[in-house]
């Protein structure tokens, strides 16, 4: 055993199981299940603070509630932290769903909260930020909500993968290809309900 | 069992219902129904031949008197009852991704007694209720009895003898999630490049090696779907309704066969299936799917089935029959077992594949994942 998982194992903590896992290994991202001898377990995700574009664009999906969990951190503060549900899981793994129904998340609606999420992060910055790289590990989904409450969100850090759009190319068509690439042809299926759920989100404005 | 039907619509064309809503109107109308409130404790005694059985007659026979009752663990309700016009009885449906494909039809939410509210998860069942509803909720009190980790049955709530309606309920663990709700397309046959999915089999090889291990148990319906996972890493079984457990130790090696090849033929049958397959169903329901490792890939089945589950189970067999007073005759009463077990499911496995070739790809999973 070595000495970081020697100590990690004396404090309770324990690397978050690869299914449910939120963590950015290129920015230094970690997610972490906290056992506290009296109560609960608790989830934290940490990173290295973003500077510059990066935190304006945090900054913007934070003021609307769209990056998961709650800030531990000051804004200032080198190293962010936030508390996450324990539920809280990167859609890249999920299997399809297609059970309707009002008590159903099924890919339909995942896909076109998808889309609205995509929206907001494309308005947060003058230039239009995007995703850069995979989709399904930047947005995390909540089981067991009640109705009408939100699904999904940003993992947090999502800023750190973030650039602005290249120039000459169309929000919609740069995800689709980024998001074949995680959900393979299956996201050819649903693609009409990302595209809805940007356009709408769009419509609405930030 | 889940009933979902199809509809007709106007111009002729077959929808899929999903009852879930009506599911649970069905039981939020069972639930203002109830006459008493009670407390439940299973007295299963792990040394009689049908613990669970014996247990179940006890408590029909004593604690349920034919009026709709809503049993609770003492923990909510303490160790007295209350009539139900004393409390207040709610229950608020909770949105899930997660046991969409419950075979019973499985829903979520929170249910509210007293000043208690608990999330739940809620089990229908609707045919021979009286029966299966105290099965699954006694076998369950039963494999934690015995020191497994399973989920936690919390309420049993049983419509008087004429509706045949019971609903078993266990705590709803809000980060666990099953083996079903992950796309596993792409595992096989790159396992290595998805360590922590390994790690994860591993874990599951081992929680059914030691369910075995001892001979007198077996889950009944060891599918994907019934195997949970927690983001600590955690993997255990659920469901047991359909489990056997005795307290009389097997006879030899066949009898220990029995109980573990029909655990492990239906995981095979699992691993294999792809989701679409709905053998035997209906327009997409109510038929035999999986979670497709194999499923389309021409690489060796039977070695990826070894790497994924078979070797770990084994070492764990092997390892646990080591142990232990009689340890020379349980040794190769498993080793016979473990044989025999390897030749059954070969089998079974070139089976499957005959099976799944007969399958057409969904149009989408013809094309390449990255």
């Amino acid at each position: 055993m070595t000495e970081s998982h020697k100590s990690q194992s004396e404090l309770g903590e324990r690397r978050t199981n690869p299914r449910y896992n939120l963590a950015h290994e290129h920015i230094g991202s970690k997610d972490i299940v906290v056992r506290h001898p009296t109560g609960d377990p608790v989830r934290i995700v940490t990173y290295p603070a973003a500077r510059g574009r990066e935190a304006l664009v945090r900054e913007a999906l934070i003021s609307r509630g769209l990056i998961l969990g709650q800030v531990l951190s000051g804004v200032d503060d080198d190293e962010q932290q936030f508390l996450v549900p324990t539920s809280a899981r990167p859609i890249a793994y999920d299997a399809r769903v297609d059970a309707p129904g009002a008590f159903s998340y099924n890919d339909e609606q995942l896909f076109f909260d998808l889309g609205g999420l995509m929206a907001a992060l494309y308005q947060s910055s003058d230039e239009g930020s995007v995703i850069e790289g995979d989709v399904g590990h930047a947005v995390a989904f909540v089981e067991f909500t009640r109705p009408n409450e939100r699904q999904l969100f940003f993992t947090p850090g999502v800023e750190r993968i973030t650039q602005p759009l290249p120039v000459g190319v169309s929000p919609i068509n740069y995800y689709s290809d980024s998001l074949a690439l995680t959900f393979g042809a299956r996201f050819n299926l649903i693609s009409i309900n990302f595209a809805m759920g940007f356009s709408d989100a769009l419509a609405e404005g930030f | 069992m889940r009933t979902d039907v199809l509809e007709l619509d106007r111009r002729g064309e077959t929808h899929v219902v999903d009852n879930e809503a009506r599911r649970i109107t069905e039981f939020i109308g069972v639930l203002t129904d109830v006459k008493h409130v009670a407390p439940i404790a299973p007295d299963v005694n792990m040394d009689d031949d049908l613990p669970v059985e014996y247990a179940k007659r006890r408590f029909l026979a004593f604690d349920f008197n034919n009026e709709t009752t809503l049993f609770l663990d003492p923990s909510i309700i303490g160790s007295e009852g209350v009539d139900a016009d004393e409390t207040t009885l709610t229950f608020e449906p909770l949105v899930a991704r997660s046991g969409k494909r419950s075979a019973h039809g499985v829903f979520f939410g929170r249910l509210q007694v007293g000043d208690s509210e608990i999330d739940v998860a809620v089990k229908p069942h609707t045919t021979n209720a009286l029966k299966t509803g105290p099965d699954d909720y006694f076998k369950m009190a039963a494999v934690r009895e015995e020191g497994f980790h399973t989920l936690t049955p919390i309420a049993l709530l049983l419509a008087d003898k004429d509706a045949d309606v019971a609903y078993s309920m266990t705590l709803l663990e809000e980060g666990l999630t099953t083996l079903d709700s992950i796309d596993w397309l792409s595992f096989f046959p790159n396992i290595t490049r998805n360590p922590g999915m390994q790690e994860l089999w591993r874990e599951v090889s081992g929680q059914v090696a030691i369910l075995h291990s001892d001979g007198k148990k077996s889950h009944g319906d060891l599918a994907a779907r019934n195997i949970a996972i927690h983001p600590d890493g955690a993997a255990f079984l659920i469901d047991w309704e359909y489990a056997y457990i005795t307290g009389i130790p097997p006879r030899d090696a066949e009898s220990r066969y029995n109980r573990s090849y029909s655990d492990l033929s239906t995981l095979l049958e699992s691993m294999c299936l792809p989701p679409h397959a709905n053998l035997g169903g209906v327009e997409g329901i109510g038929g035999k799917s999986g979670i497709g490792i194999f499923y389309g890939k021409e690489e060796n089945w039977w070695e990826g089935f070894c790497d994924i589950f078979w070797d770990e189970y084994v070492h764990t067999r092997l390892q646990v029959a080591s142990l232990g007073n009689h340890k020379g005759r349980a040794l190769q009463e498993v080793k016979e077992e473990l044989e025999e077990l390897e030749r059954s499911l070969q089998e079974d496995m070139r089976m499957m594949q005959d099976i799944c070739a007969s399958i057409p790809p969904l149009k989408y999973d013809s094309l390449t994942k990255n």
